[in-house]
């Protein structure tokens, strides 16, 4: 396997809200591979965000990492400084959010935004040069050049996207964070941005670590999938498998829950509510939630059960692999 | 039924007192309530009449054990006179707000339900005097009626009639397109008693809360009009004509002449913005010229 | 649209504007019930003829509506009619004169309190916790506070215990500069006259202060919540995300909240001029506030008029300056 880039080990980021503390992440252990297109999937609250956004170094108030480590590239993030991880965010991490509209600064003309990150992080000699790497991103992404004088209202939600992942891809980094990237597109400019987003991975070697709750989508684009409920990574492995076999009940109820046009297979969603994140159940998680549970479930956390190319936290994982 | 109604209002202010904002709306309800009293009891709180010098008392003392306050030009004593200044400021601006309510509430809710030339004509006409600045406005009245309570009244109602009727409209605006509203329309109730029954209940908290704020801006405006001879004439006790005659020996030294009719007219209006901020909190309803 | 085709309109809809408010200013002076002649000859007894001959020099004989439209048409010649007090004197003289002082007074205070505005909000947004609630109740308290008993507790320390600034007045008259905008600080920097500066500068001070600390605890909660939205806006946590230096993403969030800040100068406009009555009344200032309170105590009618009539003019104007600095600001205000 190629070089490991991140590497989350142990990682743990709790939210500590007035009403009591949130386990976003909650012991979490990952390895992403330089040049390939991780997906991690999971419900609303399951923590799959805050642990993509925590791969940068990024936490939002109210929430801190209280324990475990994110190496990147051999630095472990979690203990640089904040001067440190404003040098590396931006020029060697990119990201991208779920509503472009919302993240690009409503005054300012798109260009001007990317061009400050890069004159920001000394890439460019003058305000001309950054200026020139913009346009060069905007025309990467497909947006015509000329448009980097133009104000965020002044463009389509698709092309505010793409402009999104100009500024993040502008200055070259390793990795790129896109967290929800196409929830707030419609399908036809959702495919678009995909394709693109699959095109800069293919031609530049760019690792793509990807936010959703469409493990359909996930399939078809990722090398790898990683599923997220309340708080851990509950099964992990090559995107081919964990579709084609999921080991973890969840994830088998995720596929089942997805609507197929051409088979007449009947949509199941998932029975049950997501639990509180700031009262997990105690053992599995999923237990409540779960046709398989069983008594120990209920007491114990369940062992990470290794398969060919990943593992899954489930008692079952070993009886339950590749039958459907 | 005094008692009955007496709990029923206690209930309504321990609601208003609880939840957020809560300890704005209970700090500005204890300076109102403190200065109500004040006012009501002056006879019996001010230690001597405001308009006589009492015997043994020295011009121009400075606050003293005798004379909290210290006493005057003429040797009055200034906190009694403080005392009774209270019930000027209150009358005028009490009188003024309801007269405002009366004007600018009706004319809010009709302009703003049934809309329509008269509508335009309304707001065109409350948006420039709301514009204006109210105490030039408020001089150009009082100017011309006189000095007086009531005309002073008259000339604040003036200025603040537009605050509630804008108000009121922008709540009306807003009520008017909410689905039980339009179903009373669909069921063919009549308008006035969609306005009065309905809509009217649910703008109160607005009014409310433009009551509180527009009151506290309207004891800075009686200031300015009394501090101009334009409410009360000397030597009626009066906050900002004692204020304006003080600062003729702040020069000398008696910073008190000065400074205690102010903190009076600050603390009163604290009181009011107080109130007015804790119920816009609670209602969440955005102030008016305050921002 | 151009922006120039933008203030033209914008110059076109302050019409109806002037004339409501002159309108208004009109019934007020002239319709409610008082009789300003004889209450400008005072309580003294005077013989009919005599109020007769001044109500027909002044005009008041004629029709209302006579009226209304001759002092109309003279506001657009610039005729605001002659004093009632001091016979032979022009109002508009009087108004052009007073004026720069008005002018250089609000100007200052506007400057004060946008400063005060942004630097208290700015802290409060940026600190939050106790140092919020502390700018919280400073925005409060600086708005409740009545500008003459401000001023004068300004004088008291500054002039009467420390010495240090004048109690009134805008120059010591002997250093008047030489008159080029009627502005004194402008006018004694652009002849080199320091000595000018320095006094007018120090007579400005306490007056500018006052009125700015009032006026400033608006703009200190406006600021307050809007740079602490824009903080935990989405494209802040974007700018971080791109590697920014936050004392940039600070910046392009106090320009994201400079937008309501404008909307709220425009609703401050009235609060300037009206504080500038009450301040320049407090510290002897002889602006158009002073004025009108000292036309108002001689019961100068005409004078009265006159100059609230000027100042439904100002705020009208005023506003356009308001609604062009908003529209550039903002890429999406059409105009």
């Amino acid at each position: 396997m190629a070089e490991t880039i991140i590497s989350v080990r142990g990682l743990k980021v709790y939210y500590y809200t007035l009403s009591g503390v949130v386990r976003a992440v909650d012991g979490v252990d990952l390895d992403i591979a330089r040049g390939e297109w991780v997906t991690i999937v999971g419900e609303s609250g399951s923590g799959k965000s805050t642990l993509a956004l925590s791969m940068m170094g990024l936490v939002l108030p109210p929430g801190r990492i209280v324990g475990g480590s994110v190496l990147f590239d051999g630095v472990d993030l979690t203990k640089l400084s904040g001067e440190e991880l404003r040098r590396l965010r931006g020029k060697r991490i990119g990201v991208i959010f779920q509503d472009p509209s919302a993240y690009l600064d409503p005054l300012r003309t798109v260009g001007s935004q990317i061009a400050e990150a890069v004159l920001e992080h000394g890439v460019a000699s003058s305000e001309s040069d950054a200026w020139r790497i913009a346009e060069e991103a905007l025309e990467i992404v497909g947006v015509p050049a000329s448009r980097a004088r133009a104000y965020p209202h002044q463009l389509s939600g698709g092309q505010r996207q793409r402009v999104a992942i100009a500024a993040a891809i502008a200055l070259n980094p390793d990795v790129l964070i896109a967290d929800e990237p196409t929830t707030a597109l419609d399908v036809v400019v959702q495919a678009r941005i995909i394709e693109l987003l699959k095109g800069l991975q293919r031609r530049r070697g760019l690792t793509i670590v990807m936010v959703t709750h469409d493990i359909a989508l996930a399939g078809e684009v990722s090398d790898r999938i990683a599923v997220m409920y309340s708080g851990r990574v509950v099964e992990w492995g090559s995107a081919e498998r964990v579709i084609g076999s999921p080991l973890h009940p969840y994830t088998r109820l995720l596929i089942d829950s997805v609507p197929d046009l051409w088979s007449r297979r009947k949509v199941r969603s998932i029975p049950g509510e997501p639990p509180d994140p700031r009262r997990p159940p105690s053992g599995c998680r999923f237990h409540p939630r779960c046709p398989l549970a069983v008594e120990e479930c209920r007491s114990r956390q369940p062992p990470r059960v290794s398969a060919a190319d990943g593992w899954a936290e489930c008692f079952f994982a070993g009886e339950a692999g590749g039958g459907r | 039924m005094e008692g009955g109604l007496f709990s029923r209002l206690m209930g309504v202010v321990a609601g208003l007192v609880r939840g957020p904002g809560g300890l704005m709306t209970a700090t500005g309800l204890a300076i109102i309530t403190m200065f109500a009293l004040v006012a009501i009891a002056a006879p019996w709180i001010a230690p001597y009449p405001p308009d006589v010098r009492p015997p043994g008392a020295g011009l121009l003392e400075p606050p003293s054990l005798r004379h909290p306050f210290g006493t005057n030009d003429l040797g009055y004593d200034v906190f009694s006179r403080i005392v009774w200044g209270a019930r000027v400021v209150l009358k005028v601006v009490l009188l003024s707000s309801l007269m405002s309510m009366a004007v600018g509430v009706p004319l809010g809710l009709i302009s703003g339900y049934y809309g329509g030339p008269l509508d335009r004509l309304l707001s065109m006409v409350m948006d420039s005097l709301y514009a204006f600045p109210g105490i030039i406005m408020a001089i150009a009245v009082a100017s011309v009626l006189g000095p007086s309570t009531f005309n002073a009244a008259v000339a604040l109602m003036v200025v603040y009639v537009p605050t509630y009727y804008r108000m009121t409209r922008a709540r009306v605006l807003e009520l008017k397109n909410e689905p039980f509203i339009e179903a009373l329309q669909a069921m063919g109730a009549p308008g006035w008693v969609i306005l009065v029954r309905h809509i009217l209940p649910n703008a109160a908290p607005t009014i409310l809360v433009v009551f509180g704020l527009a009151s506290a801006d309207a004891i800075l405006t009686e200031a300015g009009l009394s501090f101009f001879g334009l409410v009360a004439v000397y030597p009626q006790p009066d906050w900002g004509l004692d204020l304006y005659y003080g600062k003729n020996y702040l020069l000398d030294g008696a910073w008190w002449l000065v400074f205690f009719p102010g903190a009076s007219i600050l603390l009163l209006a604290l009181g009011f913005a107080l109130l007015g901020e804790g119920l816009s909190e609670r209602f969440r309803v955005r102030g008016g010229s305050y921002g | 649209m151009s922006l120039a085709r933008y203030v033209a309109v914008r110059l076109l809809l302050v019409v109806p504007t002037v004339l409501i408010l002159y309108t208004i200013v009109f019934i007020v002076m002239r319709v409610l019930p008082g009789d300003p002649v004889q209450a400008a000859l005072g309580v003294h007894y005077v013989p009919p003829e005599e109020l007769e001959e001044l109500r027909a020099k002044l005009g008041l004989d004629k029709p209302l509506y006579v009226q209304y439209f001759e002092y109309l048409a003279g506001l657009l010649r610039g005729d605001l009619g002659e004093s009632m007090v001091f016979q032979g004197r022009s109002v508009w003289e009087d108004i052009k004169d007073k004026f720069p002082a008005t002018l250089e007074l609000t100007l200052a205070a506007f400057t004060v309190s946008v400063i005060i505005g942004f630097v208290t909000g700015s802290i409060a947004a940026v600190k939050g916790g106790l140092v919020d609630r502390a700018m919280r109740v400073y925005g409060i308290i600086a708005y409740t506070m009545f500008i003459p008993w401000l001023g004068l507790m300004l004088i008291y320390i500054f002039s009467v215990e420390l010495k240090l600034l004048p109690s009134g007045g805008r120059i010591d008259p002997r250093f008047i500069p030489r008159d080029v905008t009627g502005l004194y600080i402008v006018d004694s920097i652009i002849t080199g006259d320091l000595r000018a500066l320095a006094s007018a500068l120090e007579h400005l001070v306490l007056p500018a202060l006052t009125l700015g600390i009032v006026l400033s605890g608006a703009y200190t909660r406006i600021v307050r919540v809007h740079l602490a939205e824009a903080l935990r806006s989405e494209y802040s946590i974007a700018y971080r995300a791109r590697g920014l230096r936050e004392s940039k993403v600070l910046a392009h969030a106090l320009r994201n909240s400079m937008v309501p800040v404008v909307t709220l100068m425009g609703l401050q406009l009235a609060l300037l001029l009206g504080g500038a009555v009450l301040t320049e009344t407090t510290f002897s200032w002889p602006g158009l506030g002073s004025f009108l309170v000292e036309r108002v105590m001689y019961r100068d009618y005409t004078a009265v008029q006159g100059a609230v009539v000027v100042f439904a003019v100002i705020v009208s104007l005023t506003s356009i300056i308001v609604d062009v600095v908003y529209a550039l600001i903002d890429p999406r205000i059409r105009y």
